[in-house]
């Protein structure tokens, strides 16, 4: 019995040592950048103190709601301009972001460089209530839309579309909506195939509650008519995985102002699930961007802010399967962008521009409690 | 005469030295209230003040509880949650001391495949079972349709509350046979056999005397289980929420989710009557079990319990067990397998269309995804490992020594439990950024191994004291007299005799922490990410391949180690 | 040897006085028995001069250590008692073997294991297990279990040996054959011994002294002999052996040291030898054991000695092998007596020896013993 035990033990702190320097380590890259770093002429020329500054502190730490393969070639495509430059990414659900810096900040202890999220209300708290928003101006700001840079310091890194997504072998070719009053129009008349087959977000997740505001700002009473006929039908769901496995399944028959990170399973999903725009009205919800005033890295932490919003780091963004929105991207380097889903669904107007509302906040209880009793919460 | 009637404290008597064992008893108890304690204060803190913690200015005040119970959406759910929790407590302590009967002391064909396979549904994330059961049990599932194509008829309907129940039940069930079939092992036979020259059958010594026995593990799966009824939130999220049936957990996070700014407040105040909810059934518990004198099946003279026989209701029940097997462990198991190699899963079309090995690639193919299996691996076993000789040194201070405070230990070692995880990963995190020595382990995954163990304290509590129960005090007395002190009569004789406990505990525990996520959401930081963290977060993006991919991974690496465990102890674990 | 000294010993747990007040001295190399009914308080001094127990008061001495003092504030962990424990259930543990058994004390006392090996040789010779070293305790029948158990109490040369109803799970005849030879061991030895039982068979086999206990106090201390013959108390005649009791009054005081009583179930007076003093009319018990009664057959006219005669009539006999109970009645009372050879005719003369009864004043509301039970 002692004899096995030793061996045990002695096996145990093999496999124990061997796995130690397996975690938390991430890759090392090389020092030199491989490309040759030419920045446009609208780049300050003291822009090179940044980069230098760069050089001496530690890894850039970020806090998104974004995934791995989001940021991969992006960050593939940042290490050819800055190698030295460690990128630690954090995927966090959207609140925690604001959470973890608000917490770690008022105690002194070190919080994130870089913060992405898309959360209009939460970064008008962050930005205008509580100033917390370091107000750094990018020198990309000349070539990205006003409406994309709402605060000092508050930036845009994608533009991304909620679509309609429907279940082609539950519905035949004649009931596939391409808008919401479409969809309230064939639920209403085929009430056996669309009742309780319809889904959508929860109004409690904070980019629902967004982008329904939007869409009722942009359309007036005439969205409350649309999602209280819609609400009796409506399954919501709080996440896009149970949404999507259903929507196959066939559990679902439609689902509305579902996320576009689904797109690169769509060309799978051949004739199983299809998809539309939203014909009255695609919500386009804005990923925000700032360096918030704890930042540490905080050289670290421009450059890829600025890199976000280059020419090449949207495109990156756009790899990764986000929807970039900086007009200078040509149809072959990115197929969708802002500006091509425009063209596609006949105009910017056809969006519902998913931003930072003031009055969202105040409206915010009317609005959810009118919601829940269309949808019988 | 039972060890806490002799513990009878005298006041004249003066404690003339500072003995070793004081010393390790004072030093268990501190380390317990503070490890149990550092994750409650903040949260106990937060639920009186009207804002956050990181914002100063907050006034203090009951006006979070007053929100609490005038929010009407509260006492639509507590009615649900309370339901919920008790039908999954009935019947997952009733399977679990079924099986745990059957499997471990009846000559059902099989036992030991049999034993293993009823603990499938633990090696899995309640999220992924719950997912799974979609796959299979939900109006657009696999084996509804099958049902209903073949007899016509709707069988049944997953997004109820029973319907839920017997998925949660399924999930927990494994704990009720876990802790009932390691007492089951040591029952002294002479009691047995007592019964049966009176003159009773199988059936009649297993009601009357093996099952009294079983006190103890009952009540302490029951108390858990109820307990993790009561804040579990995946599964009522998953199934629950589309149709509107809302618990206690789903209202909390969507209060959580949904405000203007998280309502630390209100989480803190529901934490807080959780608590209360739960120290009522502990000391009713206690009450229960208060003379375990009467548990004690391991007493000097020693003997090997043996098998009932079952004659003729041998292979009916087999045939029962079977069933419950093929419908609740291996077709659900089944689900995920299919999912983790397919693109997509749909009844509508053949599986093989989709089939791919991409999930699995996706994630070998980032290094934090990696990260996050040798992570939980780490964690796991050490955690595991750690936790359970610290839990098992709880036990012998609360329950076999004259420890002045043993009946607070009791309390301590199940309040993690009451804590849905995300509030105890809160609190851990306020409390690694407040106390500034923590700071350096923060963001580590030892930040991680602690604060898990400490919230599955209360498994591996369950797992051991019962044990502990089953010991007799005279075992301890005769080393007493014979000179050894007792930390001397702990470690020779108490440790070495809960050893079937201690590898239960530590199975357990490895299971737990290798799937645990709700309490690492505010701990994880780049370079310390554990699996189930990373099985939501592809869950969030919708993408279910990688998911149940990943939560493959985690079945094998538990199986793997629970069977080496298995052959290297040489301790089974139910027979 | 030591000698124990235990002075004014007292335990409640709750509102229940285990032990009350209770005094004793175990001499050296004496083997004490502490006799009684369940819940008499026996085992709890037992368990408190092992240190098991937290005693309320009192004072425990073993030698020249002090073990418990509450007037002081001491009390010695069990630990450190240095006593040999054999508990009813014997307590081995189940993990270990014999040898682990037995070593696990002298490992603790650093005993080198060389000393070891000796040692525990010496001791299971003793007790005649020399073969089972290796054997696990559920290996071993129920009298190797008890065998062992002592072995483990001795191994370590104990100051003094505490015993805790050890034979009480063994068969008749075994329990007889443990007996013998545990009074062999003890006396061999010469340890300092409290043995805690409630047969009383047992107490009187094995021991030199015997303190009767009941309801936590201790009726009386005395040899087997002693109590046997002398009993202190209408509980002790009861509790040790069978007596008949006879209530009655007293009648008056003799010269010769004798007391006549005027008996209440009969319409007779016997005449007993007594030290003891009592006033006139005063309600007593007298008992006398029923191998002490002698019966003679009535029919026969012969003439009877002198000495107290009453008429009695035979209801039924039971043969117990070494010979006849009866049960006689005696105007309106039963006695018990035993006979060699059965008695055939239904009406007997009964004698009631004056010299081996014993007299306790009666309370007339409390019945310690009552009348003969059926």
């Amino acid at each position: 019995m002692r004899r096995s035990l030793i061996y045990v033990v002695s096996a145990m702190t093999i496999v124990l040592l061997s796995l130690i320097p397996l975690a938390g380590c991430s890759p090392t890259t090389p020092a030199e950048p491989t490309k040759s770093v030419a920045y446009p002429d609208y780049y300050p020329a003291e822009y090179e103190e940044i980069v230098e500054g760069s050089r001496t502190e530690g890894p850039l730490l970020v806090y998104s709601v974004m995934a791995e393969s989001n940021w991969k070639p992006v960050i593939d495509a940042f290490h050819e301009l800055y190698p030295w430059i460690e990128v630690q990414t954090l995927d966090l659900g959207g609140s925690e972001v604001f959470e973890r810096y608000y917490a770690e900040n008022a105690s002194g202890a070190q919080t994130t460089d870089l913060m992405i999220t898309a959360d209009p209300t939460g970064w008008i708290e962050f930005v205008k209530n509580r100033g917390e928003a370091m107000d750094y101006e990018s020198p990309e700001n000349s070539k990205v839309p006003d409406w994309s840079m709402p605060y000092p310091g508050l930036y845009t890194v994608t533009t991304d579309p909620m679509l309609i997504l429907y279940n082609e072998q539950v519905l035949p070719e004649d009931l596939r909506p391409a808008g919401i009053g479409e969809l309230a129009e064939m639920a209403m008349a085929n009430p056996d195939i669309f009742a309780g087959k319809v889904t959508t977000y929860d109004i409690v997740i904070p980019f629902a509650f967004a982008i329904n505001w939007a869409f009722v700002r942009d359309n007036g009473e005439e969205a409350w008519g649309l999602l209280e006929t819609l609400g009796p039908m409506t399954l919501p769901e709080q996440s896009g995985g149970t949404q999507l496995e259903k929507l196959t399944s066939g559990e679902y028959a439609v689902g509305y102002f579902v996320s576009s990170g689904v797109f690169p399973k769509l060309p799978d999903l051949e004739g199983i699930v299809g998809w539309s725009y939203i014909e009255d009205g695609t919500p386009v919800y804005l990923r925000g961007m700032a360096i918030p005033k704890g930042s540490t890295n905080i050289n670290s932490a421009k450059l890829m802010l600025d890199f976000s919003l280059s020419h090449d780091g949207q495109l990156a963004w756009g790899q990764g399967g986000l929807t970039p929105y900086r007009s200078d991207l040509t149809a072959e380097e990115c197929p969708r962008t802002f500006q091509s889903i425009a063209q596609e669904i006949g105009g910017e107007d056809k969006m519902v521009l998913v931003n930072y509302d003031e009055n969202a906040a105040a409206g915010r209880d009317a609005f959810i409690q009118r919601w829940n009793e269309a949808f019988n919460r | 005469m039972a060890v806490k009637e002799r513990a009878h404290r005298l006041a004249s008597v003066r404690l003339p030295e500072i003995r070793k064992e004081h010393l390790i008893q004072y030093g268990v108890a501190g380390l317990t209230a503070c490890l149990v304690l550092a994750p409650m204060l903040p949260v106990l803190y937060s639920s009186f003040r009207d804002r956050p913690l990181y914002d100063s200015g907050g006034t203090l005040s009951l006006s979070n509880y007053a929100r609490l119970f005038s929010d009407p959406g509260f006492h639509k759910v507590i009615g649900n949650t309370l339901a919920f929790a008790t039908l999954t407590t009935l019947i997952s302590v009733l399977l679990g001391v079924v099986m745990a009967v059957l499997v471990g002391r009846a000559d059902i064909p099989g036992r030991s495949v049999l034993g293993e396979m009823l603990l499938w549904p633990i090696y899995l994330s309640p999220l992924v079972i719950a997912f799974a059961w979609v796959i299979m049990y939900s109006p657009a599932g696999y084996v509804t349709l099958f049902v209903k194509q073949s007899l016509h008829v709707q069988p049944w309907n997953l997004y109820t509350i029973p319907g839920m129940a017997v998925v949660a039940s399924v999930a927990l069930m494994p704990i009720a046979y876990l802790y009932c079939s390691s007492s089951a092992a040591v029952a002294d036979p002479a009691l047995e056999d007592a019964a049966r020259t009176a003159g009773a059958g199988p059936l009649r010594i297993m009601l009357s005397v093996t099952l009294p026995l079983m006190r103890p593990p009952i009540l302490y799966s029951a108390v858990l289980i109820f307990t993790i009824g009561l804040e579990v939130l995946s599964i009522p999220m998953i199934l629950g929420g589309p149709v509107g049936i809302d618990f206690f957990s789903s209202f909390l996070y969507n209060r959580w989710l949904g405000g203007a700014r998280p309502d630390y407040g209100l989480v803190g105040a529901a934490a807080v009557v959780l608590l209360l909810i739960v120290t009522v059934l502990v000391l009713f518990q206690n009450r229960l079990l208060r003379d375990t004198a009467r548990f004690v099946t391991v007493r000097g003279k020693a003997t090997r319990p043996h098998i009932f026989k079952l004659g003729r209701l041998r292979w009916i029940l087999f045939a029962c067990i079977c069933l419950y097997l093929l419908l609740a462990a291996i077709l659900p198991m089944a689900g995920l397998v299919m999912r983790a190699f397919t693109k997509f899963l749909t009844p509508l079309v053949p599986p093989w269309r989709f089939l791919t090995m991409n999930n699995m690639i996706v994630i070998f193919s980032y290094p934090a995804y990696v990260r996050s299996i040798t992570n939980s691996i780490l964690i796991a076993l050490i955690g595991g490992f750690v936790t359970t000789l610290f839990v098992a040194l709880i036990s012998l201070v609360a329950h076999r020594s004259e420890f002045r405070f043993r009946k607070v230990l009791d309390f301590l070692a199940i309040y993690p439990r009451t804590m849905p995880g995300m509030i105890v990963g809160i609190g851990f995190f306020w409390a690694f950024v407040m106390v500034k020595p923590l700071g350096p382990i923060r963001n580590t995954i030892w930040a991680l191994t602690l604060a898990f163990g400490v919230r599955y304290l209360p498994t591996a509590f369950g797992a051991i004291s019962p044990m502990l129960a089953r010991i007799g005090a005279e075992l301890d007395d005769a080393a007493r007299t014979a000179g050894a002190d007792w930390w001397t009569t702990s470690r020779a004789i108490l440790l070495v005799l809960l050893k079937p406990a201690l590898y239960s505990s530590f199975v357990l525990l490895f299971i737990q922490l290798i799937k645990e996520y709700g309490s690492a959401v505010f701990l994880v930081a780049p370079g310390s990410e554990v699996m189930g963290l990373t099985m939501l977060q592809f869950w969030v993006q919708g993408e279910a391949g990688p998911v149940a991919a990943l939560s493959l991974l985690q079945v094998v690496i538990t199986m793997v180690i629970v069977y080496a465990g298995r052959k290297l102890f040489k301790v089974k674990v139910y027979a | 040897m030591p000698e124990i000294v235990v002075k004014d010993l007292s335990k409640r747990f709750g509102n229940v006085v285990a032990v009350n007040h209770i005094s004793f001295t175990v001499r050296d190399g004496e083997f004490l028995t502490l006799l009684g009914p369940s819940g008499c308080g026996k085992t709890t001094t037992l368990f408190a001069i092992a240190g098991l127990d937290h005693p309320d008061t009192g004072l425990i001495r073993v030698g020249e250590s002090t073990f418990f003092d509450s007037s002081t504030g001491q009390f010695v962990v069990p630990e450190k008692r240095n006593c040999g424990m054999v508990f009813q259930s014997y307590a081995l543990w189940p993990h270990m073997n014999v040898y682990e058994n037995l070593a696990f004390p002298l490992r603790l006392r650093k005993v080198s294991k060389k000393a070891r090996d000796e040692r525990i040789a010496e001791i299971l010779n003793l007790v005649e297990l020399e073969l089972y070293k290796d054997r696990y305790p559920h290996q071993l029948s129920g009298g190797q279990q008890q065998r062992v158990a002592l072995g483990r109490a001795l191994v370590y040369s104990p100051t003094v040996l505490l015993l805790d109803e050890p034979l009480s799970n063994l068969d008749a005849k075994l329990r007889e054959r443990a007996r013998s030879w545990l009074k062999r061991i003890q006396s061999r030895l010469g340890i300092t011994s409290i043995y805690v039982t409630h047969d009383q068979t047992e107490a009187l086999v094995l021991s030199d002294r015997i303190a009767v206990m009941r309801e936590g106090r201790i009726c009386q201390v005395g040899s087997p002999q002693d109590i046997y013959a002398s009993p202190a108390e209408p509980f002790v005649a009861d509790f040790i052996g069978t007596s008949n009791f006879l209530r009655g009054h007293m009648a008056g005081a003799g010269e010769d040291g004798t007391i006549l009583v005027d008996l209440d179930a009969a319409k007779a007076s016997i005449r007993i030898n007594t030290t003891k003093s009592f006033a006139q009319g005063a309600p007593l018990l007298v008992s006398i054991r029923p191998e002490k009664v002698r019966v003679v057959d009535r029919s026969r006219d012969a003439a009877l000695p002198a000495g107290n005669w009453l008429e009695a009539e035979v209801v039924d006999g039971i043969y117990v092998g070494a010979c006849y109970r009866h049960r006689l009645r005696v105007d309106r009372t039963t006695l018990r007596a035993e006979t060699e050879a059965e008695l055939t005719t239904k009406r007997v003369w009964v004698s009631i020896p004056d010299d081996a009864c014993a007299v306790f004043e009666a309370d007339p509301a409390q019945d310690s013993a009552g009348e003969t039970p059926i």
